[in-house]
């Protein structure tokens, strides 16, 4: 299958006051068609600025220094971090989006949760709904016109009279006015979302309203809402973010990012903040709406028991690098690099004594020379100081960057 | 439209609460309507500047109240009932054009600081710096002074045009001058609060761009300390204003404004008590728009503190 999405040699640093932190050191990463990727490590390995990486939403002091992003596009291969403000921002939500991790956090406060979601279509899906308004408005015009025959044929009964009726109705090209300067709008507004003449009707007070592409895009936001299984959507969509529980926040959330059917999807650990049963519902959701759109998933988490349970492959990453990828099944039975090894034994088991890894996490701001988990290793050996193992193939699919394969 | 109805039905059961609140806004409301029907109440000679207070005699010491005068005459006989009346306008034009004046500047300024940070924010700030050194009533004083009468807009060859400013007008710009670094400030700490928020990230990632990202998310969330600062300022800024009319250098002589009626009757207020009513009677009109243009601001604050609103 062919390669989505591809991260090459990413370094991302930040310039802070206490130094330069190198977050991320030569991330290889690629993502396959309607797969669903993991990416697992402890909290500050760089998953998250992985993802944020990805769509060039690092946060300041942060700077992407080095490597590629490709995208495929539709049927344009295009590399994401060169591209302009402009055409980024027609990617972010449409074709890639993200999930945040904290569902409370990520909407706004002062609107609607109908509000927010409606944003992302107006943003990316205008020029479909208004076609969707324009197939309305042309449907009313035959209805009515058909009302009209209707009464002229039940009305007149002189033949002659009817007749000429009815072929005078015929030539009535237009009959309502409203409807017919409501289509020109839409109309402008389907060829150009952003002509200038429709900036100036917009600050027309009353009449400037479009209302019907409002009432299109609500019908189109309930049912999204729906899809994400919110009890009662229409009245949901007139709730603020604080009147809904955390995992409702989250469903919103997914559904900002889905509303647009994206090609990638990525996750930062959207479930981390829920409670269990909650978790379980939107592991099950996340798959559902996958299956049914076809989207791939970049699936961040620190808990190995969702990546068992939800992805095909899996990346581990350690302190900046990414130490080894492999398929689910395969990282679980025949882990190679020593900190997956560590890794899997230290998720707790009942009747075992719980292990840890010895060490800490270095801090990333002088990282150690060379591989950057061998002062944890237990194999380590005199070249793991000297250079950054390299990424190979040890096994169809498997990767691992270890001097030990 | 349900959810705006609610929210202000919300609004109305949370001012019904604070009955202090509900006095403000009667005051502003009363203040409002006084200016409306001035022309009603205190009808202008017809051909003449309605701000420019009427009087038929010349002679220098104030009479009391009388049913002529209600309220009496100020120095020079100038109708204090009058005076207070459209006076009333022009308090609200003070406070209106200052406050708007501010607001426009002091917010743009400021988010565009706050929001890009780096080299334009210590740009800005500085600027804002430099306002701020100085003691706001000097300052003022200084910039009516030094802004000139006559502002050439276009002059080219037989093409001229020029903008000539009364002594209020500048009185107007100096006092818009002097308040909007406050502002500035004020938005600039909230902007940048906010900008790192998580929806501000989260609708960078669904595609919206800077302008959208400053007006529809960043604005809506720090607006509300500018809105209560601006609504307690306008109180405070016609007070200013009517000082600096008593010091002689805000409207001219005669001219219908609380400040101006005190200034004149300055002279009388050692004599005692007897001259009351000259600065009794506009110094309680400014009291009183002060404290409801003040308890409107704690009303303000009352509805939307978002601490408050959580329920």
């Amino acid at each position: 299958m062919s390669k989505l999405l591809e991260v090459q040699d990413l370094v991302l640093r930040f310039y802070t006051y206490a130094g330069v932190v190198k977050a991320l050191e030569g991330v290889n990463l690629y993502l396959k068609k309607e797969e669903t990727l993991g990416i697992v490590g402890e909290t500050g390995c760089g998953k998250t600025m992985t993802g944020l990486s990805i769509l060039s939403l690092v946060p300041p002091p942060g700077k992407i220094e080095g490597g590629k992003v490709m995208f495929q596009n539709g049927d344009k291969n295009m590399e994401l971090l060169s591209q302009k403000d402009a055409t980024l921002m027609d990617i972010r939500g449409k074709d890639i989006s993200i999930i945040f991790q904290e569902p409370g956090a990520a909407l706004n406060p002062v609107y609607t949760v109908g509000d927010q979601i409606a944003e992302v279509l107006l943003l990316h899906r205008k020029r479909e709904l208004c076609k969707r308004v324009l197939a309305q408005i042309e449907k009313e015009e035959l209805e009515e016109k058909e009302r009209k025959r209707k009464k002229i044929e039940k009305e007149i009964k002189d033949e002659e009279t009817r007749k000429r009726e009815l072929e005078k109705l015929e030539r009535q090209k237009r009959e309502n006015w409203k409807r017919g300067m409501e289509k020109k709008i839409y109309r402008t507004m389907l060829k150009n979302p952003n002509a200038i003449s429709l900036k100036f009707f917009k600050r027309i007070p009353i009449i400037g309203r479009y209302r019907r592409l409002k009432r299109e895009t609500r019908k189109e936001v309930v049912k999204i809402l729906r899809e994400l299984e919110i009890a009662d959507p229409e009245r949901a969509v007139h709730m603020y973010p604080h009147e809904l529980s955390g995992g409702m926040q989250q469903r919103i959330v997914i559904g900002i990012a889905l509303a647009c059917n994206p090609t990638v999807l990525i996750a930062d650990e959207p479930t981390t903040s829920l409670d269990m049963t909650v978790q379980a519902q939107i592991l099950d959701l996340i798959r559902r709406l996958k299956e049914k759109s076809g989207s791939s998933i970049i699936y961040i988490t620190h808990d190995m028991g969702v990546v068992a349970e939800l992805c095909d492959r899996v990346a581990v990453m350690y302190a900046g690098s990414v130490c080894e990828v492999a398929e689910v099944k395969e990282l679980f039975k025949n882990p190679m690099h020593p900190y997956t090894k560590a890794l899997l034994e230290s998720i707790p088991r009942p009747g075992q004594a719980f292990k840890s890894i010895s060490g800490t996490v270095p801090g990333l701001i002088d990282p150690p020379p060379g591989c950057r988990f061998h002062p944890r290793c237990p194999f380590a050996m005199a070249e793991c100081i000297e250079a950054m193992p390299k990424m190979n193939e040890v096994k169809k699919e498997h990767f691992v960057a270890c001097y030990l394969y | 439209m349900a959810p705006r109805k609610k929210e202000l039905k919300f609004m109305l059961t949370r001012l019904k609460k604070s009955p202090l609140s509900i006095v403000g806004i009667s005051i502003v409301v009363f203040y409002v309507m006084l200016a409306i029907l001035a022309p009603i109440l205190a009808p202008p000679w017809p051909g003449r500047n309605p701000f420019m207070i009427p009087r038929n005699e010349y002679w220098v010491e104030p009479q009391p109240p009388s049913a002529k005068h209600i309220f009496g005459t100020a120095q020079g006989q100038y109708d204090i009932w009058y005076g207070c009346i459209w006076g009333t306008i022009t308090a609200f034009q003070v406070g209106g054009i200052i406050i708007g004046f501010s607001l426009i500047i002091g917010l743009s300024i400021g988010t565009i600081a706050g929001y890009y940070g780096g080299i334009i924010d210590e740009l800005m700030m500085r600027l804002t710096d430099i306002f701020l050194a100085f003691p706001g009533l000097v300052l003022c004083m200084a910039l009516v002074i030094a802004i000139p009468n006559v502002w050439p807009i276009i002059d080219w060859g037989p093409l001229k045009w020029t903008l000539a400013l009364t002594q209020l007008d500048k009185l107007l710009i100096a006092l818009a001058i002097v308040s909007w670094p406050s502002y500035c400030r004020v938005i600039r700490g909230e902007v940048i609060r906010v900008k790192a928020e998580d929806y501000i990230q989260a609708s960078r990632s669904v595609g919206c761009s800077d302008l959208r990202l400053i007006i529809k998310h960043i604005l809506p969330n720090s607006i509300y300390p500018i809105l209560i600062m601006a609504s307690l300022d306008i109180g405070a800024v016609v007070l200013t204003a009517a000082a600096l009319s008593y010091l002689g250098i805000g409207s001219p002589s005669g001219y219908a404004d609380w400040g101006q009626l005190i200034n004149l009757s300055g002279p009388w207020v050692e004599i005692g008590l007897k001259y009351w009513y000259t600065y009794v009677i506009p110094g309680l009109f400014i009291f009183t728009f002060v404290l409801g243009w003040n308890l409107l601001g704690d009303a303000f604050r009352d509805i939307l503190d978002p601490m408050l609103r959580r329920r």
